[in-house]
């Protein structure tokens, strides 16, 4: 017993002596040097020469400071990318988290300006003009003659009309056919020689087709997808198109011998063409050479992606300048400058040298959100790229990380409320224009949601100042009225319009607030029926879901039978995107590419009408002014013409309100202030800046 | 017993095949599909969206479709994933249900382990503080909310203490120029402790075999033989820095879920070898003057193991799901996180695997639970 109570102490003691040394703090290191000394020292009144061996202590002189040490760029992601190979990624393996592990894989001809989105030349020496040949339109395009994939195997015109007729024979999917069948025209690529492709288009190359499809297609590399690409050709080699038109639907029960046959031929020749497409899309693409600043050249599956240096990076050591007059201006290591858009007279708003600089990029990945951002709290990563948007609370809690530095930026985005304009009450403009005027986005965003988003007015965000209208904004009736103006304005246009109440609403001055209207009929005199604003609800989409539930307030104040239905996002998908059964709903798109923005034709040209075309005209908005200028937009191949009627589509469409831009959100990323990056202002967040890889210098501190 | 487990056989596989067409008509009721959200784009055209939807069969009838699965599943085809397509489901749950397997695993057992011999000794030992101390941190482990638990475990010890990593399931840079793949140390792993368990179970049964005296030193010898040689052979394959590594990043996690399981079993053995203590055989054992060490181990906690048992067995079953929220917390890629993801996209095929994987290990677990009864407890058998 005594033993034991012994054993006890002495367990104590020793676990006690680990604390109390694990937590001590260390001892200033003293470092001792034996010194000869040589004085002079007074001996019985004589002064002598004294050697004596001392010990002195020394003060170690700080060593010189190094060049900064580059160590491996440590990024968090929160989800496996789907696959790497390129093909899969811009066919049915799309995913965002497989966008930052090959970012940089392909090669092409021309690319966007760092900062201000221009369309500059990539592999392009110079930017070509088109030109008509009888009824066809032929761009050329001379490439530069010294730019290697990876492996040192040059690029050449091959590789391009190679990737081009890829995808274009074998039909491939997803995003692929806006690089070769932009907006469904013929395009048709050849190799004039090694430097130069000639494309001819059945179709004047406008903005949409050329700078925003053909121009940015991706180049993959000829010697090494040939085999694969040979092998996914074996099955359509033998196949014809059948000469007989696709039957409607060939599930039907009372088919004709014919319509079976027809259904027949047309089974195989969907699946000969599905078979080659999933040859290519399968394929391993383990050791394929890149043209970017890193080789993605392992994955451990739920563990990491690595990626590391290209050693014949093309743009290695060049230098990019902007001026703010718009000039871009790119200087190669060979001594080539290109410059474009300016005379290069305005202030530097851009300078930096191309890396890559990191000798590999890790890309962890995590469970979660939570799990990353705890990752960068504690050191492990240096950055985190977190497409789905940063709560305060997760913010706050990896602010507490050492050397955590955060960067704002706009996003690319639009968060709206859209209505059914096929449908009675919405079809009608005033009350549109009452839902625009009731909806007080600042009072949300500002008293409610403490300033998280910014208040939207025009159908393009303020962050793309080239497209972006700001007379929309500026010219907005209905910005900065109060409350009592809005309902008594609101009252006023409804009114006007035909509507009527049993009892008006009121502001009522002494209790600040509206006494809400009873038994609102419409102008064709029947009682207004109830009306549903779709939305996703707060676990998704906190946001929306506030601003769904204020503005369905805002409208029953008015009187109108108004319920905010709040659930989950595949619920809103099919009455959405699929049936345009909806009375209104509130959703957001991500703007897809900045340079040439199409979605105004995809979301309100009367042809792409989801109920008629299955296509992104939710609202049905069908408007001939619209559809002529939207047209005029999508065909003119001069940039400024673009640009003032991509003004004008944004006061058409902020006067007849399809959609009411709500907000648009900010992006916010996190980032460990030892990784040096070229600019961090930038729309869409730091990555969406080209070479958030590439360009970063991640010094080891 | 053959009758039995035929019967038995023949009534798991009609409980998997109701239960699998349970799940594929809830998974396939969600509103939506995996076609509308990966062709939510303006620059695809809605053809495209019905050409994937043919392509990965959402055009026909539910039931066709299940039909279709079925005949599939039982010919050992899964399909492919539609989230990760054209990958066959089957690589994707080879590659993620060992990591959830061993983690659960080795938790489970542990948890069984130390949760048996604390609450067998609990029970032997009434009233003192170590039993009010250990019930209450028994039933604090057991209700504790496991989210919760498992970041404040992140926090103290990979944040505040730094003593092991916060998640995942190894350190990229580490691994920079490996040699081999995660995946193959981690099957190396598993099959060198599955050895070394082996040879450590052999030798103990063995042992109990043997006159008093070469007891001891086969079991010293059955511990230090598969120890010797598991540094051994990690020392010479070279490999050993990796798999500590893996090992490293598996102490958390199976350190929070041993804490979470291990409350479940003190207690229920505690309870279970209270109420077997009043039994009438456990007086006249006593009262034959049996040692106490033979009447607790040897009377009382074989007969209390039951129940202790079948909460075993059953959480084995019932680990491959349950993880999901653990493998979230740590990061871990196993089936558990797979089974999320796959639902909340409705990825038909990697979803229906997964919980088809569930279902199995849970009819295996109850089998085995029948079986482990007949062992455990002499008066049980099957016709």
């Amino acid at each position: 017993m005594l033993a034991r109570k012994w054993l006890t102490l002495w367990a104590l003691v020793l676990i006690a002596s680990v604390v109390l040394s694990a937590c001590a703090q260390p001892t200033p290191q003293v470092i001792k040097e034996t010194v000869v000394v040589t004085q002079v020292v007074e001996k019985e009144g004589e002064k002598v020469v004294e050697t004596k061996i001392v010990e002195k202590v020394v003060t170690p002189t700080p060593e010189p400071p190094k060049e900064a040490e580059i160590g491996p760029y440590r990024i968090g992601i929160f989800e496996e990318p789907v696959s790497l190979n390129y093909w899969n990624y811009l066919g049915p393996g799309s995913s965002v988290w497989t966008s930052y592990v090959l970012t940089g894989y392909a090669a092409s001809l021309f690319g966007l300006a760092d900062k201000t989105f221009a369309f500059v030349p990539v592999l392009a020496k110079d930017i070509p003009e088109p030109r008509k040949e009888g009824d066809l339109w032929v761009i050329e395009v001379e490439m530069v003659d010294n730019a290697t994939w990876s492996d040192g195997e040059p690029i050449t015109a091959q590789d391009v009309v190679f990737t081009h007729n890829t995808c274009k024979d074998l039909q491939l999917t997803q995003n692929w056919p806006n690089s070769c069948a932009p907006l469904g025209a013929d395009v048709t690529a050849e190799a004039v020689d090694d430097f130069t492709v000639r494309y001819t288009f059945n179709v004047t190359p406008s903005l949409g087709i050329w700078n925003a499809g053909v121009a940015l297609a991706p180049i993959l590399p000829k010697h090494f997808w040939e085999p694969v690409v040979k092998e996914a050709y074996s099955y359509i080699e033998a196949v014809e198109k059948p000469d007989v038109e696709r039957p409607e639907d060939c599930e039907a029960e009372d088919l004709s011998d014919e319509e079976k046959a027809a259904c027949e031929a047309w089974a195989a020749y969907d699946e000969a063409f599905e078979n080659a497409r999933k040859t290519l899309y399968e394929a391993d693409a383990t050791g394929s050479p890149v043209f970017g600043g890193f080789i993605t050249d392992k994955w451990e599956p739920g563990a990491f992606v690595q990626r590391s240096q290209n050693p014949n990076y093309y743009f290695k050591g060049a230098e990019i300048i902007e001026y703010s007059d718009g000039t871009w201006v790119q200087k190669l290591p060979d001594g080539t400058v290109r410059q474009y858009y300016g005379e290069a007279t305005g202030d530097v708003t851009l300078d930096y040298v191309s890396g890559p600089y990191a000798p590999n990029v890790i890309l962890s990945i995590y469970g979660s959100q939570d799990a990353a951002f705890l990752a960068l709290a504690n050191g492990e990563v240096d950055y985190v790229l977190n497409p789905l948007g940063l709560s305060r609370g997760l913010r706050e809690k990896a602010m507490q990380g050492e050397g955590i530095v955060a960067y704002d930026n706009p996003d690319y985005g639009m968060f709206y409320l859209a209505f059914n304009m096929r449908k009675y009450p919405m079809s009608e403009y005033e009350f549109r224009q009452a839902f625009d005027i009731i909806i007080d986005k600042e009072f949300v965003i500002n008293n409610v949601l403490q300033g998280v988003v910014y208040p939207m007015y025009s159908t393009m965000p303020p962050g793309n100042g080239f497209w972006y209208n700001p007379a929309v904004e500026e010219n907005h009736p209905y910005k900065g009225l109060s409350r009592e103006e809005r309902i008594n304005l609101a009252v006023q246009v409804l009114k006007e319009a035909g509507w009527t109440w049993e009892k008006e609403p009121q502001w009522d001055p002494d209790a600040s607030d509206v006494i809400p209207g009873e038994g609102l009929r419409m102008p064709n005199g029947e009682l207004m029926p109830e009306v549903t604003i779709l939305g996703p609800g707060p676990a998704y989409d906190p946001i929306r879901a506030t601003f769904n539930q204020w503005i369905s307030e805002w409208a029953r104040e008015l009187g109108m039978p108004v319920k905010s239905e709040l659930t989950g996002f595949n619920n809103i998908l099919g009455p959405v995107f699929i049936n345009a059964d909806f009375d209104m709903y509130i959703l957001g798109w991500s703007l897809g590419n900045p340079a040439f923005p199409d979605y105004y034709e995809a979301f309100w040209a009367s042809w792409n009408d989801t109920a008629t075309s299955g296509n992104y005209n939710t609202p049905g908005f069908n408007n001939p002014e619209y559809d002529d200028l939207v047209n005029k937009f999508m065909s003119t191949t001069d940039i400024e013409e673009a640009r003032q009627l991509c003004f004008q589509m944004q006061e058409l469409l902020a006067d007849q309100r399809p959609y009411i831009p709500l907000f648009y959100k900010r992006v916010t990323d996190l980032i460990r202030n030892n990784i040096e990056l070229p600019y961090t202002e930038v729309l869409g967040g730091i990555v969406d800046a080209a070479g958030f890889q590439t360009d970063a210098k991640p010094l080891v501190k | 017993m053959w009758r039995f487990l035929g019967r038995r056989f023949v009534q798991m596989l009609i409980t998997l095949l109701l239960f699998q067409a349970v799940t594929y008509f809830l998974i396939d009721a969600q509103p939506g599909d995996i076609a509308d959200l990966l062709t939510l784009d303006p620059n695809i055209p809605p053809a495209e969206r019905e050409r994937l939807r043919a392509q990965l069969g959402l055009d026909r009838p539910p039931a066709e479709r299940f039909i279709t699965y079925i005949g599939n599943f039982y010919r050992g085809n899964l399909g492919v994933s539609f989230q990760e397509y054209p990958r066959p489901v089957i690589d994707i749950i080879k590659e993620r249900l060992p990591r959830t397997v061993v983690l659960f695993l080795t938790a489970s057992i542990l948890s069984f382990w130390t949760g048996f011999v604390t609450g067998k000794i609990l029970a032997w030992r009434r009233g003192g503080w170590i039993e009010y101390a250990s019930t209450i941190t028994g039933v604090t482990l057991y209700t504790v909310f496991t989210p919760w638990f498992a970041l404040m475990m992140i926090w103290l010890f990979a944040v505040a203490l730094n003593w092991l990593p916060a998640g995942k399931f190894l350190d990229p840079l580490k691994w920079l120029d490996a040699p081999i793949s995660a995946n193959a140390v981690f099957a190396r792993m598993i099959w060198s402790s599955f050895f070394a368990l082996v040879i450590v179970f052999v030798g103990f049964w063995f042992s109990n075999r043997v006159p008093r005296r070469q007891r001891l030193v086969l079991r010293a010898a059955s511990l230090l033989v598969p120890l010797v040689g598991m540094l051994l052979y990690w020392r010479l394959s070279g490999l050993g820095f990796y798999a500590w590594d893996i090992a490293r990043h598996l102490i958390l996690p199976v350190l929070t879920v041993t804490l979470i399981a291990y409350g479940g079993t003190m207690l229920l053995t505690r309870t279970s070898m209270l109420e077997t203590l009043r039994e009438d055989y456990v007086l006249t054992a006593r009262a034959k003057g049996l040692p106490d060490k033979v009447v607790r181990d040897k009377h009382v906690a074989r007969n209390a193991l039951l129940p202790v048992w079948t909460g075993l067995v059953f959480s084995l079953g019932n680990s491959v799901s349950g993880g999901i929220i653990t493998e979230t917390i740590f990061s871990w890629p196993g089936i558990g996180l797979t089974l999320l993801n796959s639902a909340l996209v409705a990825d038909i095929p990697v979803a229906m695997g997964t919980l088809t994987v569930v279902g199995v290990m849970t009819l295996i677990s109850h089998l085995i639970a029948d079986i482990g009864y007949a062992f455990l407890d002499p008066r049980i058998r099957y016709h």
